[in-house]
């Protein structure tokens, strides 16, 4: 990994460290903050994503289209023959990201704030489990 | 089981929850060999799904106790160390040597133990926060860390 990369990745690595940290502290009280529970959930994996794609292509994903991760990350499990188990777990955040953000529809505590919980978190451990290059550079807290 | 031992096993699950918090979707391994020849280590906690730095805790009733298993926890391999101990059991004196310059720290080189304070709420039901946070101890230990993962399951993860 180049050292610009490296930065850029350990940027979006530590992004998406404070988004599930404070997904975790405000999930303690789903009722008051149930919506910002679901938004951090998918913004943890959307800077994540940012972060493996950095680490191991160089290349970023999409800004403006976080569902073209979702292909560079498959590309990026068959080169290495890894499972693909967390990339369900990201497709789901992204197709919520919108009606979480701005849907009329109250969120169901259940079936989608502790479902994108869960998800954040089971993506993020796939992620350190299956790339070394986001799970051991720089600081680990 | 004495109360003692009660106490200090209900222990691993609000100190587990108390690292989960400060860590990132850590694995952790209750009880564990760490190393095998030796007695095992209350929590091994290793963080990033089981990729990243190792922690070790070892959990006390009393704060006493507590200060005194830092010599053999020293002797382990690990990245960052703890104790844990009820918090309503530290008197001036603890607190003191705590604070001082000693008891926490290796003899030479980076590193401090970290302190954990485990308290009874309402309920019975216990809690655990971080009172002294921990500060790295040199060393790369991932031979070590992937052999161990190879033969244990951890007692929680997020997988």
């Amino acid at each position: 990994m180049k050292a610009l990369d490296k930065h850029v990745m350990l940027h979006h690595r530590a992004r998406s460290d404070t988004f599930l940290h404070a997904m975790q502290l405000l999930s303690l009280d789903v009722n008051e903050y149930g919506n910002a529970v679901a938004l951090l959930a998918v913004h943890t994996v959307i800077s994540l994503a940012d972060a493996i794609l950095i680490g191991c292509t160089g290349k970023r994903g999409n800004e403006q289209d976080h569902r073209a991760a979702i292909g560079a990350l498959s590309r990026l499990c068959g080169e290495r023959r890894i499972n693909r188990d967390g990339i369900g777990h990201y497709r789901w955040l992204i197709e919520k990201k919108t009606p979480f953000s701005y849907g009329d529809r109250r969120l169901d505590p259940d079936k989608d704030i502790t479902s994108a919980r869960s998800k954040a978190e089971r993506f993020t451990a796939w992620a350190y489990k299956h790339f070394d290059e986001i799970a051991k550079a720089g600081p680990q807290q | 089981m004495t109360p003692t031992q009660r106490a200090e096993a209900r222990s691993k699950e609000p100190v587990s929850r108390c690292l989960i918090r400060h860590l990132i979707v850590p694995s952790i391994y209750w009880d564990a060999l760490w190393p095998a020849s030796e007695p095992s280590v209350d929590l091994l906690v290793i963080d990033r799904a089981g990729s990243g730095d190792i922690h070790i805790v070892e959990i006390k009733r009393r704060a006493a106790d507590a200060i005194k298993a830092i010599p053999q926890l020293m002797r382990r391999p690990a990245h960052y160390r703890w104790i844990a101990f009820f918090a309503d059991t530290a008197d001036r004196k603890i607190e003191n040597a705590l604070l001082g310059p000693r008891v926490l720290f290796p003899s030479e080189g980076p590193g401090r133990v970290g302190v954990i304070e485990i308290v009874r709420t309402a309920g019975d039901t216990l809690g655990a926060k971080i009172r002294i946070p921990a500060e790295r101890f040199p060393g790369s230990l991932d031979k070590q860390a992937a052999s161990f993962k190879a033969a244990n399951k951890p007692d929680i993860s997020f997988d």
